[in-house]
């Protein structure tokens, strides 16, 4: 497996005004696959989170990945972490252990914490994958059940992040490469308890999303805001009207008032960023994002728009899902085309109880988790481009996590579920380390959540999130 | 296994099943209690309306169908396809009452409307294709008279004055508002548009009838026409059915079944019919299978798309030209293949790029589960998968509450050359009786998926395994005394006899045209039509007209819509 180009990144380049900048008129995919331009400018660039505060906005990125990794189950060798815990060197990585697929990330060592004996916090009665997926996030028990689309009886962190600390009416970013339809289809965001969050699954649309359409002149500008904050009126006051009703069950009044949340007017104030055109390019190129063939590309081009998002102060919170919840992708590394992730990951040609047995599967299996960090460094040398307004680069803004939702391939448990985590956080995060642990995914995101800013109605650090029942606290070896 | 977990209220075969995960534990634990599945003793009583939504929010394949239709754009815009994508409720996209809305979909919508409006008012044929003839002169009474007119149609319902007038105002913001159109009329309706087609009314179907009437609330005659054009078209009302709305036709027995009657024979019904299967029967999972020329020199590219394509036109044919019940689709000893299909059945002749009718074997083939894209899409790249098969079928067909696959377990030992064995043997000595998948598998899943054992990893035919004689033998209970069959053919005809098939199917269709999830006050209802349907005095036409024309459909239920997690 060679590793992939960058995409037009430029890891060199750390200075944010030397980005060409973009024309922003947009474009839409119409029937048929044809490319339109849209007549007119429609809407503005959304104005970037603050960044003349006092304090600075720290942003969590999460990317998830499934089936487990490779690292020592019974008579299975450890082909994912480190030879030793400690501090972490590049040489220590890249040399030493060479042959861990967290060797990886040797680029980055000492911006990077490895966290090993992080557990599941319950048990999965129905299906593990999406109980897993449910759980990741969330620290949260679920409906369960005999389905597998448990629904969680808690927000995720994403969404914990950015109702506190995004504007109003400014969402996480939800993104997920992979199909729509399939087995576990569901992705692991979840804005409030049972509701789960649409994920995006095309870098275009999310694109199209995030960018304004144009340089227009100001008067332009307002003149379009005017308009558009004439119809929003309009709208929202149709959805009163709605929401005045009493007859409405709870359940329809919460579904009304969250798009009536959702309807913001343009703000002026532009955001002052462009993607690189020729990342931008790289983007539009991909017309079927579902598809198995273009699935890292697909990933990267989401992690082109993480960095740009985080550079940009787009949001606060975001997070990326890598495959349905039993990852199906087929990989392609090396030239060979490998069998199903997830068969892999069972070790046989099948989902399930019966099948051929791959001879070679925990060798592919390393592959693929290679794979997986390879894109992740990517991101985290996306991230490492953006000059940050504080001082050094944007990875150090924020904290950017790699988790895997299961521990390792064939028994598929939650006990060592791997938690990779990225930049110093403002410098509330200590980096550079390799730590065995004991503790329950919540305590991650406790001490997540609590780094980039989120506090309790006290005003005191998050220690409780997820399930009421479980232990408190944070990973305190992580803590400054 | 199949993406289709359900939380349908109804479970044909009540299972009490512990599966724990992990290694040591992996197999199926618990037991199958297949003794108290189904009645027949009759449900009776009068069809009651269960709780829904008053708000269902349009799915993105009924928002694209509705602004082409309300926009009398010449093909569909296409713009649904940049929306975030839905999460998943339930078998279908339309469980209108479980959509929402967050900021990534609103700005879709809002993009999608101003892209739609341009359109349209920048174009002045589209433009004069969706204003009435003889609007006033006077430009202000020009703009109110569209107002009313187009807003009926968005709103699908008149507008009340209030609303009016404040589309005026928004309308006589238009020229500024886009002081680079010269026609100030244009303009105004350009804003108009906007609005509209991002209003809760356009958005939702809200039904805020309250009036009770026997402790139900009757749908207004507008209520009414946008259920029954979303349920049996995906889109919004026609003129014809606006006209019957207004002259309160739909209240009277003799006029909504006119209404439905005439709708069942439209171009759109067609659309709907095959989406409703496309979803239930997962048909574009059929694009993901490959196959080897070596092992298989039928296949190629086209193969895959084609057998989508024989679904649709087998489905479309059965419903819309043979007026067939769910029995015909089930055992139809016939089907439609195209060039690329036909060497797959081993037919021999001249066939083109359209599919054509072509009878088979019928002792090899019937009904849609003896299609190559059933087939292939549950199976291995190279063998057919009788697992897969069975957890389908119970899954889809027998709406069976099956639980999810154990995590993981012993791989299948390695084939031992010196000892060849059947697929059937393999399965039965790994997960059959006496094994731990015993009471998953061994007297649930695996005597259906059995019964497809003379068909190969692509749909094909086949007398031996390994070189070895077929058994495609099995019984099943369906929650009785067990019924014995031999293959897939007899499978079949055994499928269309049980009342739990027909109520499956029955529960499905509710499912998808009343765009919500079933429950125990749909009891009566799905009881009358699944016996119906399988004693034959059903079609599937029939079986609609039955749902859409019950006081399930035509009524709301007083008691409040929590979803379908009963979330407060």
């Amino acid at each position: 497996m060679t590793k992939r180009k960058s995409g037009g990144f430029d890891a060199s380049s750390k200075d944010p005004n030397s980005l060409a900048r973009l024309s922003r008129r947009r474009f839409l995919i119409g029937a048929a696959g044809v490319t339109v331009a849209l007549p007119l400018l429609e809407s503005l660039h959304t104005a970037p989170l603050a960044r003349a505060n006092v304090d600075r906005p720290l942003f969590a990125i999460f990317v998830r990945c499934g089936n487990g990794v490779q690292q020592a189950y019974d008579t299975e060798p450890e082909s994912f972490w480190p030879r030793a815990t400690g501090a972490l060197t590049t040489s220590m990585l890249h040399d030493v252990n060479a042959d861990r697929a967290t060797s990886e990330l040797s680029a980055f060592a000492s911006k990077v914490t490895l966290l090993r004996g992080v557990n599941r916090p319950f048990g999965t009665p129905a299906c593990g994958h999406s109980e897993s997926i449910t759980q990741c996030l969330t620290g949260a028990q679920s409906t369960g059940g005999t389905s597998n689309d448990p629904l969680a009886e808690s927000l995720s962190a994403d969404w914990r992040i950015a109702n506190q600390l995004n504007p109003p009416g400014r969402e996480p970013m939800v993104l997920m490469a992979g199909p729509t339809d399939a087995y576990i289809g569901a992705n692991m965001s979840w804005r409030d308890t049972h509701v789960r969050a649409p994920a995006e699954h095309s870098p275009q649309n999310q694109y199209m999303r995030m960018m304004g359409l144009t340089t227009m002149p100001p008067d332009v500008q307002r003149r379009i805001a005017a308009r558009e904050h004439s119809v929003n009126d309009l709208v929202r006051g149709e959805f009163q009207s709605l929401l005045g009703r009493p007859e409405l069950s709870g359940w329809d009044r919460r579904r009304l008032q969250q798009h009536l949340d959702a309807i913001r007017d343009v703000e002026l104030s532009v955001m002052a960023c462009d993607l690189d055109p020729a990342i931008a390019a790289q983007v539009g190129a991909i017309t079927n994002p579902e598809a198995n063939d273009v699935r890292p590309e697909v990933v990267q081009r989401f992690m082109d728009l993480m960095a740009f998002g985080a550079s940009c102060g787009y949001t606060r919170a975001m997070s990326l899902q890598i495959g349905e919840g039993n990852d199906q992708t087929i990989y392609t590394i090396g030239g060979t085309v490998y069998p199903r992730f997830h068969w892999i990951s069972h070790r046989i040609y099948s989902d399930g109880a019966m099948g051929e047995p791959i001879p070679n599967a925990v060798e592919l299996h390393h592959n693929v988790d290679r794979l997986q960090l390879q894109l992740y460094a990517y991101l985290l040398g996306r991230l490492d481009s953006y000059a940050s307004p504080y001082g050094g680069t944007v990875l150090d803004d924020g904290v950017t996590v790699w988790l895997n939702d299961l521990g390792a391939g064939p028994p598929h448990s939650g006990q060592d579920v791997p938690w990779l985590l990225a930049g110093n956080c403002g410098g509330r995060l200590r980096t550079g380390q390799f730590l065995d642990v004991d503790v329950k995914i919540n305590q991650v995101l406790n001490t997540i959540l609590s780094a980039v800013g989120c506090t309790k109605t006290d005003g005191t650090d998050v220690d409780d999130f997820g399930d009421a029942s479980l232990p408190r606290g944070f990973v305190d070896a992580i803590r400054v | 296994m199949s993406c289709d977990a359900t939380r349908s209220a109804r479970s044909r075969l009540a299972i009490a099943l512990v599966v724990t995960a992990g290694w040591a534990t992996a197999g199926c634990e618990g037991s199958f209690d297949t003794g108290i599945a189904p009645p027949p003793g009759a449900v009776t009583g009068p069809d009651v309306p269960a709780p829904s939504s008053q708000v269902p929010r349009l799915s993105h394949e009924q928002w694209e169908n509705t602004t082409a239709d309300l926009l009398a754009l010449p093909a569909h815009s296409g713009l649904s396809s940049a929306f975030i994508p839905d999460s998943a409720h339930g078998l279908f996209d339309n469980a209108g009452g479980e959509l929402s809305v967050g900021s990534a979909l609103w700005s879709d919508y809002q993009r999608a409307a101003e892209t739609l409006a341009a359109t349209v008012t920048t174009d002045p044929a589209a433009l004069a294709r969706i204003v009435p003839p003889g609007l006033p002169t006077d430009p202000l009474m020009r703009g109110r008279a569209f107002i009313v007119a187009f807003g009926q149609r968005a709103y699908r319902r008149p507008l009340g004055n209030g609303e009016i007038d404040a589309y005026v105002t928004l309308f006589q913001t238009g020229a500024a508002a886009f002081p680079e159109m010269t026609d100030a009329f244009a303009a105004g309706v350009r804003v108009v548009l906007e609005g509209m087609l991002q209003s809760p009314n356009f958005l939702y179907r809200p039904e805020l009838s309250s009036a009770q009437v026997d402790g139900f609330v009757p749908l207004s005659d507008y209520e009414l026409a946008s259920r029954l054009s979303f349920g049996l078209w995906n889109t919004m009302p026609d003129e014809e059915l606006f006209a019957a709305a207004a002259a309160h036709q739909l209240t009277t027995d003799a006029g909504l079944h006119a209404q439905v009657t005439r709708m069942l024979t439209d171009p759109r019904a067609h659309a709907m019919v095959r989406s409703f299967h496309d979803q239930l029967l997962q048909t574009g999972r059929a694009t993901d299978v490959h196959r080897t020329a070596g092992l298989f020199p039928e296949f190629n590219d086209n193969v895959p798309p084609a057998m989508i394509g024989e679904t649709r036109a087998f489905v479309d044919h059965v419903v819309f030209d043979e007026h067939g019940s769910l029995t015909t689709l089930l055992t139809a000893p016939y089907t439609y293949v195209d060039a690329n299909l036909a060497p797959v059945y081993g037919l021999r002749g001249s066939f083109g790029t359209d599919f054509a009718r072509v009878e088979l074997d019928p002792t090899q083939r019937a009904g849609l589960f003896t299609q190559i894209g059933f087939l292939s899409v549950n199976a291995s790249a190279t063998e057919g998968d009788p697992i897969h098969r069975g957890v389908f079928l119970h899954r889809r067909m027998l709406c069976t509450d099956l639980p999810p696959p154990p995590m993981m377990v012993p791989p299948l030992p390695a084939d031992d050359p010196t000892m060849p064995q059947t697929m059937r043997e393999r399965v039965t000595a790994h997960t059959g009786p006496g094994t731990c998948g015993a009471s998953c598998h061994g007297s649930v899943i695996n005597p259906v998926g059995f019964a497809y054992e003379h068909y190969d990893a692509l749909g094909r035919w086949r007398d031996q395994d390994h070189g070895m004689a077929i058994d495609a033998t099995g019984h099943y209970g369906f929650g009785r005394a067990p019924t014995s069959y031999d293959g897939a053919v007899e499978f079949a005809r055994v499928m269309s006899g049980q009342f739990d098939v027909h109520r499956c199917y029955g529960e499905h269709w509710l499912e998808y045209t009343y765009g919500r999830a079933t429950s125990s006050d749909d009891d009566a209802l799905l009881y009358r039509v699944a016996l119906a349907s399988r004693r034959g005095e059903l079609d599937v036409l029939e079986l609609l007209t039955e749902l859409v024309t019950s006081p399930s459909f035509t009524h709301r239920s007083t008691q409040p819509y929590a979803g379908v997690t009963g979330s407060p």
